[in-house]
């Protein structure tokens, strides 16, 4: 894991300020993932990664795809009280969303943005042409 | 004659204890009623419950929603604000599929699986460490009560449990912990570092969770209570050195066998500079025991707690609260 810093990590930062969200935690990148962790877990994950011992761990926020940064399922309810970027769908469009359908949106922008039932932020996905593209987690779908 | 009482007793259940498993529990209570009462409820089904992720929700938030689904009981007068149980009779898979769920908002767990975490106490930005940790309810909650601050070094041997933790952890929103899974004791002796407190809610014979599987009853064996007892100990042990001087450690099992529990507890006794801490709790809880078949132990294990399902309408458990006094 490579820890972001001085542009790369503003560039991260500038784009989560876009949805709203305020991250003054450390940012560590992996294969286009991003993760965070607090400051004193990094430092005891890097203090056991010396001992040759494998850690696994931080909390994966989002990925940068070549079109921005889409925010992860679980990002969307954890930062929930600071995302300004969304789009309110009703109950029905919902019920199709977490059965994984792309649905029909009502914006003429293009990009990722948080969708919003009610009160609960319920993933993110990509906006084009009317519609968003569902990334709702095989595990997170109605079933 | 009291097993004989046993067997007639429940004889139209599929699953029966042995004998020896019925004289240790009347050692245990000495009270022919209340070994009546403990079995009646081990084949009573207990009630679903859940833990309130407050990390994702506020607890009176999701008390309202789920009080449009189901009929609750919401736990605050036990001191478990963050607790709920679920009195509606649910179908299979109700509440792990339930968009509350999906979203992170609630933990399903015991109620008496709560306890440890609570009674550990940890505050906020502090070095904690998760000795036996998969599939991570008590850590969940640990990084809840810690507001996601400071750091939990989370532990487990299994890799495919620790799949689960892994995909908990990132459910209910903890970005304050790391996972490793290697055996404890080889975990312990690479560690540079030691820890403001300590969970070691240690794998044991489950004899506490027989409403959840009375399949438990025909595997019991008192040879896997004292192999396990073994390990227990070690595991206890080895996370004893890695506390720090005025640091806690809180040791739990959901078993009622002393060979796991207040023996091992007598063994760091013995060992190492700890007392037990008192466990305030607002449930009725018995007292740990000091003295079982002949052997004597350490009068502190007072302070322990022994957990009933006759008292407490969840599972059995154990847990004792340990000081380092170096």
């Amino acid at each position: 894991m490579e820890k972001l810093k001085g542009g790369k990590r503003k560039k991260i930062v500038e784009d989560l300020k876009e949805y709203g969200i305020i991250i003054k935690q450390p940012i560590y990148f992996k294969n286009n993932s991003i993760y965070l962790l607090t400051p004193k877990a990094i430092q005891l994950l890097l203090q056991i990664e010396k001992e040759k011992i494998k850690v696994f761990g931080g909390f994966y926020l989002g990925k940068m795809e070549k079109t921005g940064l889409r925010l992860s399922f679980d990002a969307c309810q954890l930062f929930s009280n600071q995302i300004k970027k969304y789009i309110e769908i009703d109950d029905e469009k919902a019920r199709r969303w977490f059965n994984g359908e792309d649905i029909e949106v009502k914006t003429e922008k293009e990009g990722f943005f948080v969708l919003k039932n009610k009160e609960d932020f319920i993933g993110c996905g990509f906006v084009k042409d009317g519609k968003i593209k569902n990334y709702v987690p095989k595990d997170r779908r109605e079933k | 004659m009291l097993y004989e009482e046993i067997l007639d007793r429940y004889k139209d259940k599929k699953y029966l204890p042995k004998k020896e498993f019925v004289e240790n529990i009347f050692l245990l209570l000495k009270n022919k009623k209340d070994v009546f009462k403990f079995f009646d409820k081990c084949y009573e089904p207990i009630l679903f419950s859940i833990r309130a992720n407050t990390l994702k929700i506020e607890i009176e938030k999701l008390k309202e929603r789920i009080e449009k689904k189901w009929d609750v009981d919401w736990k605050k007068r036990s001191g478990l604000e963050e607790a709920f149980v679920i009195k509606t009779k649910l179908d299979a898979g109700e509440v792990g599929n339930a968009l509350e769920h999906r979203l992170g908002y609630y933990y399903v767990q015991s109620l008496s699986s709560m306890l440890p975490s609570k009674i550990l106490n940890v505050e906020k930005d502090s070095y904690v460490l998760d000795c036996c940790a998969a599939p991570g309810s008590k850590t969940t909650h640990l990084a809840a009560l810690m507001q996601n601050t400071g750091v939990i070094l989370a532990n487990d041997i299994s890799w495919e449990r620790n799949i689960a933790l892994l995909s908990n952890l990132q459910r209910c929103g903890v970005i304050n912990t790391i996972v490793t899974s290697i055996p404890f004791q080889q975990l312990a002796k690479k560690l540079k570092i030691t820890f403001d407190y300590i969970l070691a809610d240690v794998p044991c014979s489950n004899e506490g969770t027989i409403r959840k599987n009375l399949n438990i009853f025909k595997t019991w064996n008192k040879k896997l209570s004292l192999w396990l007892s073994k390990i227990q100990k070690s595991i206890l042990c080895n996370a004893l050195i890695l506390l720090k001087n005025n640091g806690f450690l809180v040791y739990s099992t959901c078993t009622l066998n002393p060979e796991e529990n207040e023996e091992v507890i007598d063994f760091a006794l013995k060992r190492f500079p700890i007392k037990l801490e008192k466990i305030n709790l607002k449930i009725k809880t018995r007292e740990g025991i000091t003295e079982w078949k002949g052997k004597e132990y350490n009068k502190e294990l007072k302070k322990a707690i022994r957990i009933w399902p006759q008292d407490f309408d969840s599972e059995g458990f154990f847990i004792a609260k340990i000081k380092m006094e170096k």
